[in-house]
């Protein structure tokens, strides 16, 4: 299309996107039409250069979750950690992964600072259904649908004045349930072989279901057996067993409370003995990505993790990671700890 | 005379085009000291900024700018060393820098204007800051103020629904990614309607980390090479009315507070963490420097 250079007193009249008058009038005969900078009859009077021309937007960057290509440039580049985060389908993994970015958005975590995303509108969509945006009344999490592979969320932060760039997969839980079922189903996660940190989630509200109990169990050494007969892990990678849903827990009786605890510090063991050659170090954690109510503060626990990504050297203190520091935690977001059990 | 060209944006509402009109006016009465001073009206056409400024004397609201490509302004300015300036801005509307973040697109023009800069003045309105607020925080405070929760229509996820600090630190990594790739790093960010939360009692440094803080640690991580520093502006003094919605009441008296001050410059305020003036053309002088 010929570029042509036409500009409009008219406030409401778009002619210089459009083409068109918004009166319908030819541009001989509007009077708000401004022809070498001049208007025959201007309501507004402007000083306008003819600067307009009707040409195509130009097509920006998304901010959508990174493509693997895209994920193997930022890791070629620069100093950088990937982690794959795997569990079953309502693990918790889109959960944890939205908790970042919203923590950051608190401030700086600990001596972490956050320099950029290539992510943020994934991390948005992440994030939505836990604001008050979403005008719900509980927070919820979307979980990634089957069917859409992997994707990569991008953080670049800043640890003691260091730069480092986190790349965290997601993929359906499905996905990693069927490497139970056959190992070779494994041969396509390339997050898992590249992966510097390997979380594997346990849910923590189904652990607290008597009848589902076991088979939480029995789905995290059966997803990690699959990983390890399908020949992608490394043998140099960190795991972390990771409770999720700490937050339903901490409210269940103290019955159930305490026995979902010995449950998880029970998973814990058994794959220590089971995978404690694979991995160059196993240590377990406990979060509260998005609870359902203030008993625990928005994304309880992600700050250990995110040490245990940039940090892969200093091994952290396991008992620090199990009696977590729920009174400066809660000190931090403006909540008073309730002293309830941890 | 030297070409200089800075790039105000802002999102739509943020004061771009109040501050526009409260520089004129400021340069051209010189009833304040100021860096930069008015040189002369030569070789311009002043229409549109003296319009801008007549309605800002008057206590109007501006008449929000529409078109992407908006209405470009020059000044002819002289700084401190007596070197003359022609300082070219172009009054872009605040749906522009929308659409880079909601629509993933770019005007041209204003892209036009973005790699022809020497800088960015980047205007946030301080008092409608949209904040990451979390579904549990709002249902408790709710029932701790004894107020029943009611159903609600759950709406779905929208890039508009971002929480302002996103926006702009999107927007900030978008001038220095492909295609854009500005030639700029220098930045000067003005926390517009200081007036209204002044009060507070922080400073503008302060203002950013509590409030933006996703912003200042973007900025302070130096990961896009911004060179920066941030400004309380209050460009009005307070609340300017419409033709069509006039004030009354204490609305009222408080603009004619401003109306009888003697010279409408000293509506102006500008805050940075080391002084006070209402020297709108400070801003401007560093991102040329």
């Amino acid at each position: 299309m010929d570029a042509i250079e036409i500009q409009c007193s008219n406030l409401e009249c778009r002619v210089a996107e459009t083409g068109k008058c918004v009166e319908g009038l030819s541009f001989d005969k509007c009077p708000h039409i401004l022809r070498d900078g001049t208007a025959q009859g201007a309501a507004i009077a402007e000083k306008v250069e003819p600067i307009a021309q009707i040409r195509a937007n130009i097509q920006l960057p998304k901010a959508e979750r990174l493509e693997l290509a895209d994920a193997s440039a930022i890791l070629r580049s620069a100093r950088s950690s990937m982690v794959a985060i795997v569990g079953p389908t309502l693990s918790g993994k889109t959960s944890l992964i939205a908790s970042l970015c919203n923590l950051f958005q608190q401030g700086p975590v600990d001596d972490l600072q956050f320099a950029r995303s290539r992510t943020l509108f994934a991390f948005e969509q992440a994030c939505h259904h836990a604001r008050a945006a979403s005008r719900r009344n509980s927070p919820q999490t979307e979980h990634t649908h089957r069917g859409s592979g992997v994707g990569f969320y991008h953080l670049a932060l800043v640890h003691n004045s260091s730069p480092i760039q986190l790349l965290l997969s997601d993929r359906p839980g499905e996905d990693y349930r069927e490497v139970a079922d056959d190992p070779n189903n494994a041969s396509s996660f390339v997050e898992i072989r590249r992966a510097d940190s390997i979380l594997i989630l346990v849910n923590g509200e189904l652990l607290l279901d008597l009848t589902a109990r076991h088979n939480v169990r029995q789905d995290t050494l059966m997803i990690l057996q699959g990983l390890k007969d399908g020949d992608v892990l490394s043998g140099s990678q960190r795991l972390a067993v990771v409770l999720t849903k700490l937050d339903v827990i901490r409210t269940a009786l103290t019955a159930d409370h305490d026995r979902a605890q010995r449950d998880f510090d029970g998973i814990v063991n058994l794959v220590r003995a089971r995978f404690g050659e694979t991995f160059k170090e196993i240590l377990p954690f406990k979060i509260a990505a998005s609870p359902a109510t203030e008993i625990l503060p928005y994304a309880f626990g992600s700050n250990e993790l995110l040490k245990f990504w940039v940090e892969p050297q200093a091994a952290t203190d396991p008992k620090l990671l199990q009696n977590i520091h729920p009174a400066r935690a809660m000190g931090r977001f403006g909540i008073a700890d309730d002293g309830s059990h941890s | 005379m030297k070409e200089r060209s800075i790039t105000i944006c802002g999102f739509p509402e943020s004061g771009k085009t109040s501050y526009l009109a409260a520089l004129w006016h400021l340069v051209t009465t010189g009833a304040e000291q100021t860096t930069l001073t008015f040189e002369s009206l030569r070789n311009g056409d002043a229409t549109h900024l003296n319009a801008l400024a007549a309605r800002w004397r008057n206590g109007l609201r501006q008449v929000r700018t529409k078109t992407p490509s908006g209405t470009l302004v020059s000044m002819n300015l002289k700084d401190a060393s007596g070197d003359l300036m022609r300082l070219t801005l172009p009054d872009l509307s605040g749906e522009s820098y929308r659409d880079m973040f909601e629509v993933r697109e770019c005007d041209p023009t204003v892209a036009d204007f973005l790699v022809g800069s020497q800088g960015l003045l980047l205007l946030i309105h301080a008092d409608n800051i949209k904040q990451p607020h979390m579904v549990t925080t709002v249902v408790a405070q709710t029932r701790a103020l004894g107020s029943t929760i009611a159903e609600r229509q759950e709406v779905p996820w929208e890039a508009r629904l971002a929480p302002t600090q996103v926006q702009l630190v999107e927007l900030l990594q978008l001038f220095c990614l492909p295609p854009l790739n500005v030639p700029f790093r220098r930045l000067a960010i003005v926390l517009s309607a200081w007036d209204k939360v002044e009060v507070e009692g922080r400073g503008p440094q302060q203002f950013l980390a509590e409030r933006l803080p996703l912003l200042k640690q973007y900025l302070n991580s130096n990961a896009d090479g911004w060179e920066w520093k941030v400004y309380g502006v209050s460009a009005q003094g307070g609340d300017y009315e419409k033709e069509d919605e006039r004030f009354t009441g204490a609305q009222l008296e408080k603009l004619n507070e401003l109306k009888a001050l003697d010279e409408p410059s000293m509506r102006i305020k500008v805050v940075s963490d080391t002084s006070t003036s209402s020297d709108l053309t400070e801003p401007i002088s560093w991102l040329m420097s």
